[in-house]
């Protein structure tokens, strides 16, 4: 008896805990999701805290602004593009690395986490400099989507790495006997096997070049900015659209959400299929 | 269909030989076994065949084309793999016919060759489902589809049979000796069972340290192995061996086996030298009730092991171990000494240095 009521306080403990942090996550997202849906005056009136009739009022206003669908179109580009890029050049790298044998392997392996390690801000000055003065490249979608390929390829080769090594090479020498040559062992064989990895790899990678503010904010101009430099742009000397904020957060975050869902399906999927041998 | 032949043949890993000029001829429409042990470099020589692993020195020739330094697609071969391979994400009609699509063959006729040999291993209902939702046995049968679909002239084998459970690999291999009846190719095997080596060659190939021991047909091997090694390793249970010294006495030669005597097949009369040291070699089943053959032979039976129609007895001649096989009905007799016989004309002798038979 005594030992059913520790269970039950333990687990009545973790689910405070739990029920704690679910809180501490989705507090944000509802004053975000609430904020956006207030008039100017309910957001900072102290009456009607929790209860207001919601208006989209903002969201009008967000999105007939021409520049913001332009910004918006700019973010989907930049992260789709240097997402699709990334997980081409990774993977490749990651079979590479995992399947070929050469000089400075290990070296390399490594190495591409420790690119990872470098703090995205330490670039800016030399990266903006680099694409403006050497390439041209400032102000240009093509430099940001450059940039962020860059940036999160060492990640998706070291975690693609572990999935391309899971594969059993049996499979690979059967494509051989097949009449396989290398690319179609790789594209056929190999890259269907390890769809789980490119959706996490995806999700991540996306998220990130989604997201990203600081690179984004100096490598950009009024007609290529991406939305979480626009966000910024709300805060000025004279006024802070606090509801219109609000309201483009609350839009910038269903793309990923919606992605994410999209990809972890994959992972799923992926999970049941594996099993070489009986 | 082409006869395979290799010709000094080496592979190195790093400075460390796993095989060393290796000579084979197998002929055309030949079902070839390469038996051994672990690590005796059977599955490196069916790799290299295949062209999955590269050749450190020497030739590999299908029909009359040099092909050790081709790709494994040119060479004509199909191949099944001891843990099948088959592709996960692909269900068991697209993973026999991934080689014909590669191959940009008409779709009909794609179809039409698999349907053809899913009949032919009783697979046809299995067509859509995938890999994963197999048994072991299925799987095992749509490796060898996916083989048999691409028509290749050579066909190489690499352990298929040992992921199976017991019953189903005696079932499989009876059905991998139906279907070489009706496709005539030249096959590989690669296995360490000697069974599995027994009763579907038509030539073994024993190998052991990277060198080959003896080839043959399974009578061949079973009757005359060539050296103590193969002597040991063909034919179950193994054979009895036992360290004697070579003596002469007054009815032609014979052994002494510590202070027993055993005759000596009369055809040995003149090649040894006497007072040499021997190993002499005795199947089980050669052993008979006493009174049967020329040669006495009592032993100390510790154990019997009972296997339904057949037992076994293991027991204790001269200071070395033996086994027996007998029916079941002399088992009853139980443990303790008994006297049993042989003919001399069926033991194998060896000299004990070399280990080469006489």
């Amino acid at each position: 008896m005594s030992q059913g009521m520790s269970v039950r306080r333990a687990s009545l403990a973790s689910y405070l805990l739990v029920a704690a942090l679910a809180l501490l996550s989705l507090a944000p997202i509802v004053v975000m999701i609430a904020t956006s849906l207030k008039l100017k005056t309910q957001i900072f009136g102290d009456t009607a805290a929790f209860f207001f009739v919601p208006t989209l009022d903002n969201y009008r206003a967000v999105l007939s602004d021409a520049q913001n669908t332009r910004y918006l179109g700019n973010s989907l580009i930049v992260a789709a593009v240097s997402t699709v890029l990334t997980l081409t050049f990774g993977c490749m790298a990651a079979y590479a690395l995992v399947r070929f044998r050469f000089m400075g392997r290990g070296v390399v392996s490594t190495g591409t986490l420790l690119l990872r390690m470098v703090p995205p801000a330490v670039l800016t000055v030399p990266v903006f400099t680099i694409w403006t003065y050497q390439y041209g490249l400032n102000n240009s979608l093509f430099g940001v989507i450059l940039l962020y390929t860059a940036l999160n390829l060492p990640f998706v080769i070291w975690i693609l790495q572990s999935f391309i090594a899971q594969v059993p090479q049996p499979l690979e020498e059967a494509a051989r006997i097949d009449g396989a040559n290398p690319y179609q062992v790789f594209f056929l064989v190999v890259l269907p096997l390890i769809k789980p990895g490119l959706a996490a790899a995806a999700i991540f990678t996306f998220r990130i070049a989604w997201n990203e503010f600081i690179l984004a904010l100096v490598l950009t101009n009024r007609f290529t900015r991406t939305m979480p430099v626009k966000v910024s742009l709300f805060l000025t000397e004279h006024n802070i659209e606090w509801g219109q904020i609000m309201a483009i957060g609350t839009l910038i975050a269903i793309p990923p959400l919606v992605f994410t869902f999209m990809a972890s399906r994959q992972i799923i999927t992926g999970m049941t299929a594996g099993a070489v041998k009986g | 269909m082409p006869r395979i032949a290799i010709k000094r043949l080496e592979k190195r890993y790093g400075d460390v030989p796993v095989i060393s000029g290796l000579d084979l001829v197998m002929e055309d429409k030949e079902f070839t076994v390469l038996v051994g042990p672990s690590g005796c470099g059977k599955s490196t020589t069916l790799r290299m065949i295949a062209g999955l692993e590269d050749v450190s020195g020497g030739e590999i020739w299908i029909g009359d084309r040099e092909v050790s330094s081709l790709e494994p697609k040119d060479r004509g071969i199909a191949m099944v793999f001891q843990d099948y391979a088959l592709y996960p994400h692909m269900n068991v009609a697209q993973n026999m016919s991934f080689a014909l699509r590669l191959a940009r063959m008409p779709r009909a006729e794609i179809d039409a060759r698999v349907r053809r040999v899913a009949d032919m291993l009783s697979i046809s209902h299995l067509l859509s489902r995938r890999p994963r939702e197999l048994s072991g046995g299925q799987r095992q049968r749509v490796a060898m589809g996916r083989a048999l679909v691409r028509d290749a002239p050579v066909f190489l084998f690499d352990e298929p049979l040992s992921n199976l459970d017991a019953k189903l690999r005696t079932q499989m291999r009876a059905e991998l000796a139906l279907m070489r009846q009706r496709v005539e190719k030249n096959m590989i095997y690669v296995t360490h069972d000697q069974v599995e080596a027994m009763t579907l060659a038509d030539r073994i190939v024993v190998m052991n340290g990277g060198v080959v021991q003896q080839q043959g047909s399974p009578q061949e091997l079973y009757e005359k192995p060539a050296n103590l090694f193969v002597a040991g390793f063909i034919g179950a249970p193994a054979m009895n061996l036992l360290s004697a010294r070579l003596v002469s006495s007054s009815g032609g030669p014979a052994a002494s086996v510590g202070d027993l005597v055993l005759p000596l097949p009369e055809r040995l009369q003149d090649r040894m030298s006497p007072d040499s040291n021997i190993v002499v070699g005795l199947r089980p089943s050669a052993i008979k009730p006493a009174g049967v053959g020329r040669g006495e032979l009592p032993v100390n039976v510790l154990l019997s092991e009972y296997a339904g129609a057949h037992s076994l007895l293991i027991g204790d001649c001269a200071g070395q171990r033996v086994t027996v096989e007998v029916t079941s009905e002399d088992v009853r007799r139980g443990a303790g000494s008994a006297l049993f016989s042989f003919d001399p004309e069926q033991l194998h002798v060896f000299e004990a240095r070399t280990g080469d038979a006489f």
